[in-house]
């Protein structure tokens, strides 16, 4: 028994020697953490064009300071970006860490289809990264110094996670999404487009896609409708202003159903919203909560408002993007079948899409002060 | 109790050897086969496909009944003759080995690709085997205990992407069997091949302890692995899409990897460390059916010399397969020549037997 013990640590001692031989351990002062990546293309003649895919490199010194430089890689295509990426590193590059990836707009227009065989194919690259459409160039609001963060990819990362709970915006901007959304029947996808004004990063719309293709961008406000009548259990803050001093904000979350019919080769789709919520602040109402019709009132004003908004969302969808952008023909491939060669984007754009909008107040906060 | 009953399975370690034997490294590969032929009903076929299964459990039931202390190989010979007999059952002993290489050159390609790049293939293979055999020294009796526990141990991977059902939507399975009945159809066929290794009854019929209760306990254990393979296939459709599911290679380890645990920061090598517990347990269990076949054709050799004799082979076999697009090509035939000869075999052996039976009376 006691032979057998010794034999066996000894064999598992060989086992380990024999495969650790090779093996080389690197520093971390010797690595270069990628935390951002970004996606720009320049064209050089008509027909050529030129991939250009900065990186933040995160750089820990042996003092334990941090700091972040940007990398480029460029080239004809994207095996040749890693190559002269290189060129400037005097590092090994890790990945899996990056918090954030930037899609320049000249990229968007021309496709993602190069990047999204890399992301796919790439085992080492984090799926769960956030994604944003930049205006110009991805290199520099990459390179932007932001006070208080290493770089400015950690900032964009945050910036796009914790619009949740604001305008209507979803979580759904990460790489997994952008696979998962790109090539799937009856699916668009949108991401947020952001954008340096007066020195700082910020939100400023909505990129909106068709198949691989930026299509178009739409301002903040026409991004809010958009997010409403796209995404399902959003949060977002509705007003109705009568006068400057006279308003009542509502904070909602909406729940969002799709009914879709088909009479012959006509389809109908209905958006039911019904949008809850708690009063932010009101100046408007003296006594909404004790009296009924007020409420009532209130409720019906807003909900033909947001009504309006969205129907003219709708005709700006059909006749400007003429796109699906709130992914309408996923229901009806759902409900009457795929594959059978349908361009869900014409069929939706041509069809009559119906819109109620159901707003419910149901909740007060502490007090009432304009009583 | 004396020993040699001591050394008999129980009921839960039937159930587990069966369903050990089945499940395993197929599991991420599964849904983008099934999503490629049937799309979005592709859940629908691994319950068509427990058809095979199914099957062979039936004619256990018959076999078990007929002739309860002998395994397939003795009945095998005593249908065929003895030379005969010997050919099929070398042949059967060609398909553990077979089953054992693909399964080991599949885990070696998938654990290379995401945790251990830097390990030659042939170093992989080679501990693989000799664990397995080391496994299957100890006996029919520890291969029975080790499943039982690998199932407990693991079963938390198969059902870990549960906070998936939360963020996708059930619109990406829609519309159910709307599509091609022939696609659906052909799903079965393929998802059918994921249940090879559910052979090994025909083997270990004889040892178990309550023979009244062993079809129950083998139906037992095919049905948890109807269950797992539906909705490893469903989850990934569900999450990913079918069209999604197809493009990728393991779209299971896709979805498991998006679904966040909050209190674990990477899940993949936690879902690789358990993962690789199956693959062991299901190289064991075919490995012990091939020695049981080996020493069937040489007896006179001592087990525990047959046992690691065979190391060899196996690495052989497997290290033929190697490479991605070579293995792929060469399994998809061979497992379909494998399941014919299979299916005739045990169809042929179980008439043979009912005409003698009818011959006597």
């Amino acid at each position: 028994m006691n032979k057998k013990k010794y034999f066996i640590i000894i064999a598992v001692v060989i086992i380990y020697t024999i495969i650790s031989l090779g093996t080389e351990k690197i520093s971390l002062e010797d690595l270069g953490i990628i935390t951002g990546i970004g996606y720009d293309m320049k064209k050089v003649s008509p027909t050529e064009k030129k991939y250009i895919f900065p990186f933040s490199v995160y750089d820990f010194e042996t003092s334990g300071k941090r700091s972040s430089h940007i990398s480029v890689g460029e080239g004809r295509n994207v095996g040749e970006t890693i190559e002269t990426r290189q060129k400037q590193m005097n590092k090994t590059i890790l990945q899996g860490l990056e918090r954030t990836f930037v899609i320049g707009e000249v990229f968007a227009e021309n496709g993602l289809k190069p990047i999204l065989d890399e992301r796919a194919r790439n085992y080492q690259t984090s799926d769960m990264a956030f994604g944003a459409i930049c205006k110009g160039k991805s290199e520099e609001i990459l390179g932007m110094n932001i006070e208080g963060y290493g770089s400015s990819s950690e900032f964009i990362a945050g910036l796009i996670e914790r619009q949740q709970g604001y305008n209507f915006f979803s979580q759904n901007y990460k790489v997994i999404d952008m696979l998962v959304r790109i090539d799937a029947e009856g699916r668009n996808l949108v991401m947020p487009y952001i954008d340096v004004q007066e020195g700082k990063i910020e939100i400023v719309g909505l990129a909106i896609f068709k198949k691989d293709k930026m299509i178009a961008t739409t301002d903040l406000y026409t991004a809010k409708i958009l997010n409403l009548l796209r995404e399902d259990n959003v949060k977002g803050v509705l007003s109705y202003q009568k006068k400057p001093k006279e308003y009542t904000d509502i904070y909602v979350t909406s729940k969002r159903k799709v009914k879709c019919e088909k009479k012959q080769d006509k389809y109908t789709f209905t958006i039911d919203l019904k949008l809850t919520g708690n009063i932010a602040s009101n100046t408007l109402y003296k006594d909404i909560l004790t009296n009924l019709k007020d409420k009532e009132e209130y409720e019906k004003l807003m909900s033909k408002k947001v009504q309006d908004n969205c129907n003219e969302f709708l005709n700006k969808m059909k006749n400007e993007y003429k796109t699906d952008c709130l992914e309408l023909g996923r229901e009806a491939a759902a409900k009457y079948g795929r594959r059978k060669g349908i361009d869900w984007n014409e069929i939706v754009c041509n069809s009559e899409i119906k819109v109620n909008v159901k707003v419910i107040v149901n909740e007060q906060g502490r007090g009432d002060f304009i009583k | 109790m004396n020993k040699a009953e001591n050394n008999l399975l129980t009921n839960s370690e039937v159930v587990f050897i069966i369903f050990g034997s089945m499940v395993g490294v197929g599991i991420l590969a599964l849904p983008a086969s099934a999503a490629a032929t049937a799309h979005e009903d592709g859940w629908i076929t691994a319950i068509i496909g427990s058809v095979y299964p199914l099957y062979l459990i039936g004619i256990c039931a018959y076999f078990a009944k007929k002739f309860p202390n002998d395994n397939i190989l003795v009945i095998s010979q005593k249908c065929f003759g003895r030379i005969l007999g010997t050919i099929l059952n070398f042949i059967l002993l060609t398909f553990f080995v077979f089953l054992c290489a693909s399964i080991a050159t599949n885990y070696t390609n998938i654990i290379r690709t995401f945790i251990q790049g830097f390990l030659p293939s042939y170093i992989l293979i080679a501990l693989i085997f000799f664990v397995c055999a080391y496994t299957s020294t100890k006996g029919l009796k520890t291969i029975g205990k080790v499943s039982v526990v690998i199932f407990f141990t693991t079963v938390i991977i198969y059902f870990s992407p549960i906070g998936a059902l939360k963020s996708a939507s059930l619109l990406n399975v829609r519309p159910v069997i709307k599509s091609n009945i022939k696609d659906i159809f052909q799903g079965s066929l393929k998802t059918m091949f994921s249940y090879s290794g559910i052979e090994t009854i025909f083997f270990i019929y004889p040892c178990a302890k309550d023979k009244k209760k062993f079809i129950k306990s083998s139906l037992m254990g095919l049905f948890i692995a109807v269950i797992v393979y539906t909705w490893v296939i469903f989850i990934s459709i569900y999450y990913l899409g079918a069209d999604i599911a197809e493009k990728n290679y393991w779209p299971f380890l896709l979805v498991t990897e998006s679904v966040t645990v909050s209190i674990v920061n990477n899940f993949r090598y936690i879902f690789m460390f358990l993962w690789t517990l199956t693959v062991f347990k299901i190289v064991s269990n075919n490995y012990f059916i091939s020695k049981v076949i080996m020493q069937d054709l040489f007896k006179k050799v001592n087990f525990k010399v047959l046992c690691y004799g065979m190391v060899p082979i196996f690495i052989y076999g497997s290290l033929r397969l190697d490479g991605f697009v070579e293995s792929g090509l060469i399994e998809e035939k061979l497992t379909n020549y494998y399941v014919i000869f299979i299916l005739t075999f045990i169809t042929i052996l179980a008439l043979i037997t009912l005409i003698k039976e009818g011959w006597k009376r």
